[in-house]
């Protein structure tokens, strides 16, 4: 590879990697908290890409599209964690499989909505005007979109960062994820909490979509993938570890980004095996607590 | 008594049904029947390890698919025999599971969700990546359909009623073996370990080593379903590794009612029948099996089953 060729893979893999931080974010907060694997995390993200595309053609303004996706995807989860979610986990506290089953079907409701409202075909949303040229970094070149969706999505996920680690709200979502009993305890409420973290991790799964859908294209399976990559990111840096899911996340953006450009045919099985040694030698995760649960 | 003769005569009803195809109902409804009994026993494999060991998995598409794709791959190297594919699916798959045993087995719950979820998605990827031996995201056609001699009758396959014959005796078979496992004492044990591994383990029961059986069991099972499907559709693909099979085997067994084993059967009939209806009524059968699944989880996920009983 030239220095130009690594140059552009390495910053196309920050770029994956930042949006896919956005993605673990929710994944990993949501299973600190409540124990609980989202599988409709794909469907909240492909939603978000299509809110986006229906306010951008409807307005005419990209921006007012990347502003209302995150705004009623984060509404629609925290939805659906005060509404489904909790009942059912009141209901039944001690099982692991019912919250996941949820979440799967509706994972697979999302989806024949979306194919319902907006067809099964895959649409592209249009880059807005002002970045949709170039950019020249000394020798290597690079659509400026990309520049965007990096800088864009480093600023959210920086936010997200203050917002856990700096401010009052972050470190009762920090105590609940510990001990939700002892946060509650002294006075937490941790009902309140799932419902904000939910929507919260929904909210940025809703932006990534439409960064990452305007990058790529827009189908009602697009988020597979991408949701995919999220979850093994925040395995390898350890469920419910925020600092895990970013160092997981960012890791994974380049692994993809080279494996592709290096070795296209097997760096998914490769990605999958890396996953599996990671738990087998440590299966909390590279940041995860003891707590096996 | 009674109870004994409803069920002779639902037996005799499924072992006759193949009789009326033509004259009351046409060969569609044979092989959706066919179809339904596969995902049946595949509902069975799984209920033993979720209802039975407490094993969560969310990845038993690993284990059906990869029991399809071995005994498609067999079929179309010796395309004479039958039994030699369904034995060598059920072997691969219990060998995986045998694998992710040795990994997975002391993780619990959701951990163990993942880990064979993980497996399962690694498996997929092969199939769409390694195109030259599994023909990647297009699937695999199979070859002739086997046609063998039994005692002294030809089992030919290709004819669809000889097909759903087979299938009901081998998902019959399975589900035999499987009832006779779990009333065994290792099925007590599985018991025990399912409602606390710590007193289990306190009372001398191996507890590593029945979970890791008790999976190489439902792998084994669902390599069965697999490769009944593989024959039955003579077509693979890599949608039968997706892990959008493993979540909805998990609906349908606990749909029916976990821990019950023919549960899974009620599941199959609902979830194959309904989506067949849906899908010539509707092109959005998707949204109306996904709200059905969650409407399912929120309000009896006890199963239908156990509801009917009440």
């Amino acid at each position: 590879m030239s220095l130009e060729a690594i140059l552009t893979q390495l910053l196309m893999g920050l770029t994956v990697g930042v949006n896919l931080v956005l993605v673990a974010t929710g994944l990993t907060l949501v299973f600190g908290m409540m124990g609980v694997i989202n599988f409709a995390h794909s469907a909240l993200f492909m939603l978000g890409a299509y809110v986006g595309l229906v306010v951008t053609r409807g307005l005419g303004d990209f921006w007012l599209g990347l502003t209302a996706a995150p705004v009623a995807i984060g509404a629609l989860g925290a939805g659906v964690e005060r509404f489904l979610l909790r009942p059912l986990r009141e209901r039944y506290p001690e099982s692991h499989l019912l919250p996941l089953l949820l979440t799967f079907g509706l994972g697979l409701f999302f989806e024949g909505a979306a194919k319902m409202l907006w067809g099964a075909d895959v649409v592209s949303l249009a880059r807005p005007p002002a970045l949709s040229g170039a950019l020249t970094l000394g020798r290597v070149t690079f659509p400026a979109y990309w520049i965007f969706a990096l800088v864009a999505a480093a600023a959210l996920a920086a936010l997200v960062w203050l917002l856990v680690e700096r401010t009052s709200l972050g470190l009762s979502i920090r105590a609940a994820t510990q001990d939700a009993t002892m946060a509650a305890v002294l006075g937490v409420n941790v009902g309140r909490l799932n419902t904000i973290v939910f929507g919260l991790g929904a909210g940025l799964a809703g932006a990534a979509g439409v960064i990452l859908g305007t990058m790529t294209s827009l189908s009602p399976q697009m988020g597979g993938g991408v949701v995919l990559d999220a979850f093994i990111a925040i395995v390898i840096g350890g469920l419910g570890s925020f600092t895990g899911a970013i160092v997981g996340a960012l890791l994974l953006g380049q692994v993809q980004s080279f494996g592709v450009a290096l070795l296209p045919e097997f760096h998914t099985p490769l990605v999958f095996l890396v996953m599996a040694v990671v738990l087998v030698l440590r299966p909390t995760g590279l940041f995860g607590a003891g707590d096996r649960r | 008594m009674i109870r004994r003769g409803l069920l002779a005569l639902a037996a005799l009803a499924l072992l006759v049904a193949p009789l009326g195809v033509g004259r009351l109902y046409s060969a569609y409804y044979l092989n959706l029947a066919t179809w339904i009994i596969i995902v049946a026993l595949f509902a069975a494999a799984l209920d033993f390890a979720l209802g039975y060991g407490g094993l969560v998995s969310f990845g038993h598409a690993g284990f059906f698919g990869l029991g399809a794709y071995a005994a498609a791959l067999t079929l179309r190297q010796w395309a004479a025999t039958l039994w030699l594919p369904l034995l060598l699916g059920v072997l691969a798959a219990a060998a995986l599971a045998g694998l992710v045993g040795w990994f997975a087995v002391n993780s619990r719950g959701v951990y163990l969700a993942m880990l064979t979820f993980a497996f399962a998605q690694l498996f997929y990827e092969i199939a769409i990546k390694w195109v030259a031996v599994t023909g990647g995201s297009d699937g695999l056609p199979g070859g002739p359909r086997p046609s063998v001699r039994l005692a002294g009758l030809t089992l030919d396959l290709s004819d669809r009623r000889h097909m759903y014959w087979l299938a009901l005796v081998l998902a019959a078979a399975g589900f035999a073996v499987t009832r006779r496992i779990v009333v065994s004492p290792f099925g007590a044990a599985l018991v025990a370990i399912r409602e606390s591994e710590e007193r289990a383990a306190a009372i001398g029961i191996d507890v590593d080593r029945h979970k890791r059986l008790a999976l190489v069991i439902s792998g084994g099972l669902s390599g069965l379903a697999g490769g009944l499907f593989a024959i039955h559709q003579n077509f693979v693909s890599p949608e039968l590794l997706y892990f959008a099979l493993s979540g909805e085997v998990v609906i349908i067994a606990v749909l029916g009612g976990i821990g019950t084993l023919y549960g899974g059967l009620v599941g199959a009939i609902i979830a194959v029948g309904l989506r067949e209806i849906l899908s010539t009524w509707t092109d959005n059968w998707l949204v109306v099996l996904g709200a059905l699944y969650v409407a399912c989880v929120m309000w009896f996920p006890q199963g239908l089953v156990r509801l009917a009983r009440r």
